[in-house]
C-alpha cells in the first residue's frame, strides 16, 4: 500500500511568538539529525515542533510525519505507531524496525516523535537504529527529558516571554511579549471583542506573570474569559490547578487540565524524585543546592544522593536551572510548585518542611546581621533568596502564629533593608507582624526599632521618632540593652537629620556611654561616625577627622564594612573641607568601593557626589559634572534625594563645573554621567577602566534588511495590512508574508507590533 | 542492526540499576530463527530489553553455558 503524502495536522488556532525558537530549530536540524525539544508540562513543545516541521516541509521531499506516542503504553508498539503515521502496514515476520528502515533508507523525510518521555528507552533505541540505517532521515522529538542518544541535540523550550510590571501600564509594550499576545488571541476567541488595553493591561500582565508564561496555562485561563473577568481569574490563581478547568476537549486528556498535564509528568518520576519535588515546593523564588540539602534531606532523601535527584528533576523538566554568573540556582515554575505543595500536603509533611525552610531563612538573616567581613556576601545571598524570605515571614506570621520569630528575622535584616530594600515591602510585613496582639517582649521591641529605622530611611522622621521612642521604652522595660542602644542611636540620627544638633549630640553621648557598658563595637563605630559627621557640619574638622579615624579603627577590628563606609565618607568630606584633596579622594574612593560591595543605593550616590565635589575643587570640571550626573542617576533609581544639609556643597560644585565648562558642556557631561550604569559609574569613580562610547541606535539605512524588506517594514509601521502592502508594492500577498517572516527572523522579533516599533525607534538614513 | 539495538537497550536498562548484558546472537538459517544470549539476573529484565528494542521473541528461557574443556 502506498503511503499518504507527508501530512501534519492542520493548526486549529493561530501560532503566536516563538520566532527565536523556530529559528534555532531550523538551524539545528540543518546540521543535526536528532533534535529533542524538552520542557515541562504545557510549555508548548508539540505545537512548536509541528510549526517548525510545517515551516521546513520544503526541505523534506518525502514529507514530515507526526508520530504521537502519548496514547501508547507498550514500548513494543513504538515502531507500529510509526508505521501507522506513515500510512503503512507491517505484515512482515521480521523485526519491525528493520522493515521500517528498509522503507525509510532511500527517503528524505522528517519524523516528529511526539511525547517520548514515558517510552524513553524504546524511543531512544528506535531513533538510534533509524538514524544509523537511514542517512537522510531527520528526527524532531518532544519529551520532558532528552532521549540520551549519541549525536542528539537537546533544545529546552522556555516559557513564553512575560512583560515586566514597569511596562504594565502601556498596552502596546505588554503586547510585545508572547504570553500577552497569546492570551489576547485566545481570550478573544472565548470572549469576542476582548483586547488588551489601558483598562486591563496591568491585570493581564499580572496574570501572565502568575502563570509563568506557560502556554497551556494561558490558554486554559483564556477559555475562562467566556465566563470570568480578568479580576476573577487573578483571584482564582491562588489555587490555579482546579481554577484552570477544561480546555480543548478534543485535545489529548493530558492537555485538558493543567493538573492532568502535570500528573503525566509526576507519574513518570521515581519515588525519590516525587518526594523531592514535593519538598522543594517550600522554596519560593528558587533555591541553591545547599539550601535543598538543609530543608529537604533526611533519612529517606539523604544528602549524599540529593544532587542526583535534583539532576533527575532537571532532566525531566520539573526543575529549571537558572543561568547565573557565579552561582547555580534552580527553581520550580509556580505551577509546578503549587502541584508539589499539594503533594506535600497529601504526605502530611507541609508544616515540618516549611518549618525547616523557615529555620534556614532565619540562619541566612542571622548571617546578614553579623557585622563582619562576610556581611556583603551575606547580603548578596539574602537578595537572591528574597522570595524565600517573604515566604518564611508569611508562614511564621499567618500560618504558625509565630509573629515574634518573624519580628526577630526582620530585625536581623535591618541593615539589609536599609541598604538594599525594598523598603515599602519590608514596612508592610513589619506592620502586619506588629499588629498581632502581644505584650512587651524583646522581639516586639526589636520590631519597633527596625520599623523606626525604615521610616527614617524613607525620610518620614516623625513616624520614625514615634516608633523609636516606643522601642526605647519597651527595650528598657524588657531589659534589652541592644534595643535600647540602637533606639537611642537612631533617635540621634533623626535629630541630626532635622538639624537638632544639641539633642543629637546629647543622645549620641548617651549611646557612647551605653557602648562602653555593653562593649558593643558596632554601635560604637556607628555613633562615632555620626558624631564625626556632626562635627563636619559644625566646621570642627579636626575633631571630625579624629572621630572618623576612631570609627574606622573600631570597624576594622570588628571586620564590618557598613558603618566603615560611612566613616570613610565622612573623613573624605572632612579632608575636602580642609583642602587635603588627595587624601579626600583616597578616602572617597575607599567609601565608594565599600558601598558598591554592600550594594548600597543612597550611600553610593552620596559618595559619588562627594567625589564630584573633590573633582570640582581640583578644577576637573568634566569629571565633577559627570559624577554629579552619575550620583543623580543612582538617587533617581532608588528613588531618593540628597539630604538638604549637603545641598550647598552640591550647588557649589555644580556652579564651579558650569563656570569652567559653560552651560552646554556642563549639561553634556551631566548627561554622560546620567547615562552610565551603576557599574560604569563606580568604575569611573575609581578610575578603573575608560568610559565606554555611547551606543548608537541602528539607522534604517544600515539595517540588515533588504530595500524591499524596508519598504514592507515601513508600510507595516504605518498600519497597512498585507493585502494593502501587496497592492501598493505590486507583489503578491504571499511574498509580503515571506518578507515579514524573514524580517522577524533577521531582527529576532516575534510580531508585527514589534516590527513597527523597531521602525519607529530606528532613525531614518 | 538488531544486535546494536539489543546492546543499546541492555545498556540503558543497566544504567537504571537492572544489570543486563547482551552477549551474542546465533542465526539458524534453516529454521529462520535467531537465538539471542543475554546475561541477566532475571527473565523479566531480558523481556524488558527485547520490548525496548521492539524485537519480537517467542520465548525467554534460562540457559547454562558450558565452554569447551
Amino acid at each position: 500500500m502506498k503511503p499518504r503524502p507527508g501530512t501534519l495536522p492542520a493548526e486549529l488556532t493561530s501560532f503566536v511568538g516563538r520566532r527565536r525558537e523556530l529559528g534555532e530549530i531550523k538551524q539545528q536540524l540543518a546540521v543535526t539529525r536528532l533534535l529533542t525539544l524538552t520542557g515541562g508540562a504545557g510549555i508548548g513543545k508539540t505545537r512548536l515542533a509541528l510549526r517548525a516541521a510545517a515551516e521546513m516541509l520544503r526541505a523534506f521531499p518525502d514529507g514530515a510525519w507526526l508520530v504521537e506516542l502519548a496514547p501508547l503504553q507498550d514500548p513494543a508498539l513504538v515502531t507500529q505507531a510509526v508505521f501507522a503515521a506513515l500510512g503503512l502496514q507491517d505484515q512482515s515476520q521480521s523485526w519491525p524496525i528493520s522493515t521500517l528502515t528498509d522503507y525509510l533508507a532511500p527517503r528524505r523525510l522528517l519524523l516528529v516523535l511526539d511525547n517520548c518521555e514515558h517510552l524513553l528507552d524504546a524511543s531512544a533505541v528506535f531513533a538510534g537504529t533509524v538514524l544509523r540505517a537511514c542517512p537522510q532521515v531527520r528526527i524532531l522529538a518532544t519529551s520532558r527529558q532528552a532521549l540520551g542518544v549519541a549525536g542528539e541535540v537537546r533544545l529546552p523550550v522556555p516559557p513564553l516571554s512575560v512583560p515586566q510590571l514597569e511596562e504594565a501600564d502601556f498596552p502596546e509594550r505588554v503586547l510585545c511579549s508572547d504570553s500577552v499576545a497569546l492570551f489576547e488571541e485566545r481570550a478573544a476567541s472565548a470572549f469576542p471583542g476582548f483586547r488588551v488595553d489601558g483598562g486591563n493591561s496591568v491585570a493581564v500582565t499580572r496574570l501572565c506573570q502568575g502563570l509563568d508564561g506557560i502556554p497551556l496555562a494561558l490558554e486554559l485561563a483564556a477559555v475562562r474569559m467566556a465566563t470570568d473577568s480578568i479580576t476573577q481569574l487573578l483571584e482564582g490563581l491562588g489555587d490555579r490547578l482546579p481554577a484552570l478547568g477544561h480546555g480543548d476537549r478534543s485535545g489529548a486528556p493530558r492537555h485538558q487540565t493543567l493538573g492532568a498535564a502535570i500528573d503525566w509528568s509526576y507519574n513518570l518520576l521515581t519515588a525519590e524524585e516525587r518526594l523531592l519535588w514535593a519538598r522543594l515546593s517550600a522554596f519560593a523564588g528558587g533555591f541553591e543546592l545547599d539550601a535543598a540539602h538543609q530543608v529537604c534531606a533526611d533519612a529517606v532523601l539523604p544528602t549524599s544522593g540529593l544532587g542526583e535527584v535534583v539532576a533527575g528533576l532537571i532532566e525531566k523538566s520539573i526543575v529549571v536551572r537558572e543561568p547565573g554568573r557565579d552561582r547555580v540556582r534552580y527553581r520550580l515554575l509556580e505551577t509546578m510548585r503549587q502541584y508539589g505543595r499539594e503533594r506535600l500536603r497529601q504526605r502530611a509533611e507541609e508544616t515540618a518542611i516549611r518549618g525547616r525552610h523557615c529555620g534556614w531563612v532565619i540562619q541566612l538573616a542571622a548571617a546578614a546581621a553579623r557585622p563582619d567581613a562576610g556581611q556583603a556576601a551575606a547580603f548578596d545571598r539574602v537578595q537572591r533568596e528574597l522570595g524565600n524570605v517573604w515566604a518564611a515571614l508569611d508562614f511564621l506570621g499567618k500560618e504558625l502564629g509565630q509573629a515574634e520569630r518573624g519580628l526577630k528575622l526582620m530585625y536581623d535584616l535591618a541593615v539589609y533593608w536599609v541598604v538594599r530594600g525594598p523598603l515599602g515591602d519590608a514596612q508592610r510585613v513589619l506592620a502586619s507582624l506588629l499588629e498581632t496582639d502581644g505584650g512587651d517582649s524583646v522581639a516586639r521591641a526589636k520590631g519597633l526599632c527596625v520599623a523606626g529605622q525604615l521610616a527614617r530611611t524613607r525620610r518620614d522622621e516623625q513616624t520614625a521618632r514615634s516608633l523609636l521612642e516606643k522601642s526605647l521604652r519597651m527595650g528598657r522595660r524588657v531589659g534589652s540593652a541592644e534595643v535600647t542602644g540602637w533606639s537611642l542611636y537612631y533617635l540621634a540620627v533623626i535629630a541630626w537629620v532635622l538639624h537638632e544638633i544639641p539633642q543629637a549630640i546629647e543622645l549620641a553621648d548617651r549611646v557612647l556611654a551605653y557602648c562602653d557598658a555593653m562593649d558593643h563595637a558596632q554601635l560604637r563605630a556607628a555613633t562615632l561616625t555620626m558624631l564625626a559627621s556632626l562635627r563636619v557640619q559644625q566646621g570642627d574638622h579636626a575633631q571630625a577627622l579624629a572621630l572618623g579615624a576612631e570609627a574606622v579603627n573600631v570597624s576594622e577590628r570588628l571586620g564590618e564594612i557598613y558603618f566603615r563606609s560611612f566613616a570613610l565618607w565622612v573623613i573624605a568630606v572632612g579632608r575636602l573641607r580642609v583642602g587635603e584633596l588627595d587624601a579626600a579622594e583616597s578616602f572617597g574612593r575607599r567609601a565608594v568601593a565599600l558601598k558598591d560591595q554592600l550594594g548600597a543605593g543612597e550611600g553610593l550616590a552620596m559618595t559619588l557626589e562627594t567625589l564630584a565635589w573633590i573633582a570640582a575643587a581640583r578644577g576637573d570640571a568634566e569629571r565633577a559634572a559627570r559624577l554629579l550626573g552619575a550620583a543623580d542617576s543612582v538617587f533617581h533609581a532608588i528613588p531618593a534625594t540628597m539630604l538638604p544639609m549637603w545641598q550647598p556643597s552640591h550647588n557649589d560644585c555644580a556652579a564651579r563645573a558650569r563656570g569652567r565648562l559653560g552651560e552646554r558642556g556642563f549639561l553634556t557631561a551631566i548627561d554622560r554621567g546620567r547615562g552610565m550604569t551603576k557599574d560604569e559609574a563606580v568604575a569611573d569613580a575609581l578610575q578603573r577602566t575608560p568610559l565606554p562610547l555611547a551606543k548608537a541606535a541602528p539607522r534604517l539605512g544600515t539595517s540588515p534588511l533588504t530595500r524591499r524588506e524596508l519598504q514592507v517594514a515601513r508600510l507595516i509601521a504605518e498600519g497597512a495590512a498585507n493585502r494593502q502592502i501587496a497592492a501598493q508594492l505590486f507583489i503578491s500577498e504571499r511574498t509580503v508574508e515571506t518578507h515579514v517572516t524573514n524580517m522577524l527572523n533577521k531582527l529576532n522579533l516575534s510580531s508585527r507590533v514589534q516590527l513597527a516599533r523597531w521602525v519607529a525607534d530606528a532613525p531614518s538614513a | 542492526m538488531l544486535q546494536a539495538a539489543l546492546a543499546d537497550a541492555s545498556r540503558r536498562l543497566t544504567t537504571r540499576g537492572e544489570v543486563v548484558r547482551y552477549l551474542r546472537s546465533t542465526y539458524l538459517p534453516e529454521q529462520d530463527r535467531v537465538l539471542c544470549l543475554f546475561e541477566a539476573c532475571s527473565a523479566e529484565a531480558v523481556r524488558v530489553v527485547n520490548e525496548t528494542a521492539q524485537a519480537p521473541y517467542r520465548s525467554i528461557v534460562a540457559a547454562v553455558e558450558r565452554p569447551a574443556p
